[in-house]
């Protein structure tokens, strides 16, 4: 069951989203207002109309009348947190299993800004495989290896596009 | 010790001549500043399997596009590459000349500084407007009683300030329409009524005249003959001849003399080659031959031009 | 104008100029399926490799590589929800869940079919309308740019039936993203904040690899298992069933392939807007909207008919004037300038017959791709049914190298993983995606055109209502707004009628 249907967690999770957008449209709001009129006319107009359907979502998550009136009327398929959900929709993993998944990713991603594509692509995908997946070690590694080989005959060889060698590497 | 420290001074001593004689030992890299496809790329690709026929040595010559950031980033490369002459590129001049000349931020080249190895051509200006317009002179433009609207691309580019320079030269009070994207779209956009008159490359307009499209009423160039049109003398305005828009070619600044040389003299051989004479016929693109003395020249004038109207180049970025 | 054809096909089909038709086929349908990558990156490269062979080689290479690079791309949509070029994002939304569904091969067969008679179609409008196209290239000014802009900003709220309020919110934030970089009608840079990197704009390669790629996999990663939810039933016989699908909803694949030509015919906007156009008034004209986004097949037809059809569109200004409406067209012209065509007006004046022979390289490769690709559906039909623990690695892996052999930039790396985070942030929280993408690709374009619109009329905001495209296009706008909302006020009442 979902651990944050209840109390500040469903709170927070039904108002977070609306609120990032927020912030981000104010964040361009202020830096346009450091542009001349010509440049920032028509980003402007973007924000306030922003700032209006953003506050017409909100209004959408809350229980009240018009919360209602507007789900009806422009989002009667989302999902709220707390609400009933249709048979269709799945389960969320759950928060652990999710950062896990993105912190793969970010490692990869360090991996491959500081030392570059063809020593952290391999790496990647044996430690991947063997760690998360389970997989045997020299399954991994050869799939691993078969990877990081096409990589470098189709980008180097084949297109002479020379793949990011890292920070560390890089003149 | 001192033995092996002698040779290994004599080795260096004897060595700078010996690469200049060796060179090209390896592929040379010639830095395209746009992306593929872009008017510059074309010249690099025709062009680099002519020269490297001319080189002593046979090696590849290599395009390679570094786009971005408006050519800044190819410049760069160039700038900061090894003097050894394995790295040369293709220069907009004054495209790439106006963002130091204006004092962008976060420059990293100096174009003064580049060693120059040649010219594949100047393109000049002139204003044409669309051929089912009733204009037919610069003058009919002035008389307009109004400020004539001038396609053009965006505020930082070539073709915007050479046609702020231009029409403030000749008198003729103006409202620009830029942001076109490309030489072919904003003299699309008069033919299209979008604007009364546009100031672009003659090589480009003419392909629209001799479409039916266009009508060329004046053309930047002292000597040129364009039948209907007006040349810079004929405008009285002689000075409008420096609006040009030269192809240059140029490798890291300090390049050893010798192999300057050799650059040079195979890029020129390569201009004067008979596949490349055939293919300029073909495509209708003019090379004119300029030697590294004509290039380096060309950069300092155009340097100097533009500095003086230093105001016309848009705001520094 | 008979004997030039003759004279284009003489040349065509000869053995150099096929094979080279056949090299560019398969260089396409390879390039097509790596993520980010498109023909832009491989008609750069190959093309000059072509220098000094005849034309017929380069043109039957370019025509061969155009034509497949759409299917190729349609693959990936298909399989893992990961759009091959931005015109291809349309499939996913009802190719993903068929694939989900263990549909793939039925998904792929249509896609197949689909493509190749949308590309056809759209080459055969190209030839009847090539005596016009200068007048049509004439009629489309900064005006009309601006509401074609909108009209495909618009179907972005037909995108997510039912979540309209949260994908106008992506949309807009997608145009504030578009805003970001050089401002190319008023000069300086917005909205950078200080990061170098940001100084051209968000390239819309990495974004779209980091908000399509990433979600799908990490959410994958976090669950387990594969894509195809039930493997027993990944069924490959389905694939004959798609080809036949494209058929028997022929309207769907004539109102994609037609939308796909005229649309794509616009520079710059063309091949996305033309899909997401088809999309929506699909689903509009069918008598049950909300199947779609669920797996309906028609939402595969239509879009894969018209980013086919849209080649033939594209090479209209690209031919008539030389305007290179996207940055594939503005390589092919490079490459034909380097075969000594001269770009511009008069290039159809002098080499009509070179021009044929593309054209006709393009409607051969539009459908023998296909066929190409057919052959292949059953291995890549497995890739749904791959272990998510090797897939996952797999394709982030090859995503990100295709998100930094764009630019050879090393920042495209990091931005890619940001708006991975974004993207799954956003599926976490039930916001769509796609208006993103839509906006990103047209924010620029909308407000360039706005801007310049309104430099032509003097501030002037007739301009729009002036010219009878300009007018044409607002009633479609409105038409895109209301019609929706129309019809479900209407189908409510209907409902309560029905039950009272």
């Amino acid at each position: 069951m979902k651990q944050a249907s209840k109390g500040l967690g469903a709170v927070l999770e039904n108002f977070a989203p609306p609120v990032v957008f927020l912030a981000l449209t104010v964040t361009f709001i202020v830096a346009a207002y450091g542009y001349p009129p010509s440049s920032r006319a028509v980003p402007l107009l973007v924000c306030y109309t922003l700032l209006v359907l953003i506050a017409l979502d909100i209004v959408s998550r809350t229980t009240t009348r018009t919360g209602q009136f507007v789900r009806k009327f422009l989002n009667p398929a989302s999902s709220l947190p707390g609400l009933p959900k249709s048979e269709e929709d799945e389960e969320h993993p759950s928060w652990h299993r999710e950062f896990l998944a993105v912190a793969w990713v970010a490692a990869f991603t360090a991996g491959v800004m500081l030392v570059g594509i063809l020593p952290s692509v391999p790496v990647y995908l044996a430690a991947y495989m063997i760690v998360e997946g389970r997989k045997k070690p020299l399954f991994s590694i050869l799939i691993a290896a078969a990877v990081v080989l096409f990589l470098w005959v189709s980008f180097e060889q084949i297109l002479s596009i020379s793949l990011y060698r890292g920070m560390l590497f890089e003149d | 010790m001192r033995g092996m420290f002698g040779a290994a001074v004599a080795c260096l001593l004897t060595a700078a001549p010996v690469m200049a004689a060796d060179f090209p030992a390896k592929n040379i890299e010639f830095v395209i500043p746009v992306s593929p496809g872009g008017g510059f790329d074309t010249y690099v690709r025709a062009i680099a399997p002519i020269m490297q026929r001319h080189l002593p040595q046979s090696v590849n010559i290599v395009p390679d596009n570094v786009p971005a950031a408006g050519g800044a980033r190819g410049a760069a490369q160039v700038f900061r590459a090894k003097a050894d002459g394995y790295t040369i590129g293709i220069f907009n001049i004054p495209g790439m000349l106006v963002p130091q000349i204006r004092g962008d931020s976060g420059l990293q080249y100096d174009l003064t500084k580049m060693t120059w190895l040649g010219s594949l051509g100047y393109d000049s200006y002139g204003i044409g407007v669309a051929s089912s317009s009733p204009y037919k002179t610069v003058a009919d433009l002035k008389a307009l009683g109004r400020p004539v609207k001038f396609t053009a691309s965006g505020p930082s580019s070539t073709a915007y300030s050479t046609t702020m320079i231009a029409t403030d030269m000749l008198g003729i009070p103006r409202e620009m329409i830029s942001g076109y994207k490309g030489s072919n779209d904003y003299v699309l956009a008069v033919i299209r009524g979008d604007g009364d008159a546009v100031v672009g490359a003659l090589p480009v307009m003419e392909k629209f005249v001799e479409s039916g499209e266009l009508r060329i009423i004046g053309t930047f160039d002292e000597t040129s003959l364009v039948p209907g049109a007006q040349n810079a003398v004929e405008l009285g305005h002689p000075e409008l001849s420096k609006l040009t828009l030269g192809r240059l070619v140029a490798g890291p600044p300090n390049l050893p003399p010798e192999i300057a040389k050799t650059l040079s003299e195979s890029l020129m051989a390569a201009m004067k080659d008979r596949d490349m004479v055939k293919w300029s016929k073909d495509s209708g693109i003019e090379i004119e031959p300029g030697d590294a003395a004509a290039a380096k020249a060309n950069l300092e004038s155009q340097f100097n031009f533009y500095t003086q109207y230093n105001k016309y180049l848009g705001p520094a970025n | 104008m008979l004997d030039v054809a003759l004279t284009a096909a003489g040349n065509v089909f000869t053995f150099q100029s096929l094979l080279f038709l056949t090299i560019g086929m398969l260089i396409g349908l390879v390039v097509g399926v790596v993520p980010g990558m498109g023909g832009t990156t491989a008609l750069a490269v190959f093309g000059p490799m072509t220098v000094g062979l005849d034309p017929y080689a380069a043109l039957s290479l370019a025509g061969g590589l155009m034509g497949a690079v759409s299917f190729g791309g349609s693959v990936t949509s298909i399989l893992i929800n990961l759009p091959g070029g931005a015109p291809n994002a349309a499939t996913c939304l009802d190719g993903y869940p068929l694939a989900q569904q263990g549909k793939a091969g039925l998904a792929l067969g249509a896609s197949a079919s689909a493509s190749s008679v949308g590309g056809v179609i759209g080459v055969f409008t190209l030839l009847t309308v090539i005596p016009i196209s200068k007048k049509i290239v004439l009629a489309f000014g900064p005006s009309e740019f601006f509401l074609l802009a909108v009209l495909g900003l618009v179907t972005i709220a037909a995108c997510a039936p039912g979540k309209m309020l949260r994908a106008m919110i992506v949309g807009g934030v997608g145009l504030l993203f578009a805003f970001v970089g050089f401002d190319n009608v008023n000069g300086g840079t917005r909205f950078t904040f200080g990061i170098e990197h940001l100084w051209e704009g968000i390239p819309l390669a990495p974004a779209m690899i980091g908000l399509f790629a990433f979600p799908e996999m990490i959410e994958l990663s976090a669950k387990g298992g594969s894509i195809a939810k039930d493997k027993g039933k990944v069924g490959l016989t389905g694939t004959l069933d798609g080809v036949w699908a494209s058929f028997k909803y022929w309207k769907t694949l004539l109102r994609g392939s037609l939308i796909g030509t005229l649309v794509g015919a616009i520079p710059g906007v063309g091949g996305t807007v033309a899909a997401f156009l088809a999309y929506f008034s699909t689903v509009q004209a069918s008598k049950d909207p909300k199947s779609f986004g669920k797996g309906n097949i028609e939402g595969v037809i239509a879009p894969e008919a018209a980013n086919n059809a849209k080649d033939g569109g594209n090479l209209i200004p690209t031919l008539a004037f030389g305007i290179p409406g996207t940055a594939e067209m503005a390589v092919l012209l490079g490459v034909l300038v380097l075969h000594g065509m001269e770009p511009g007006p008069t290039m159809i004046m002098h080499h009509e017959a070179e021009i044929y022979g593309l054209i006709l390289t393009l409607t051969l490769s539009s459908v023998l791709a296909s066929v190409i690709g057919l052959m292949m559906v059953r291995p890549l039909a497995m890739i749904t049914r791959l272990d998510a623990h090797i897939l996952v690695p797999a394709v982030i892996a090859i995503s990100f190298v295709g998100a930094y052999a764009n630019n050879s930039l090393a920042g495209d790396i990091v931005l890619s993983f940001v708006f991975g985070v974004i993207g799954y942030l956003l599926i976490r929280f039930d916001y769509p995606r796609l208006p993103l993408v839509i906006a990103l690709v047209l924010g620029e374009l909308a407000e360039r055109s706005f801007d310049q619109a309104m430099m032509i009329s003097s501030g002037s905001w007739s301009i729009f209502v002036l010219r009878p495209i300009s007018a044409l296009l607002l009633v479609m706008i409105v038409a895109a707004l209301t019609f929706p909302m129309l019809r479900t006020v209407l189908r409510r009442e209907k409902a309560v009628e029905e039950f009272s």
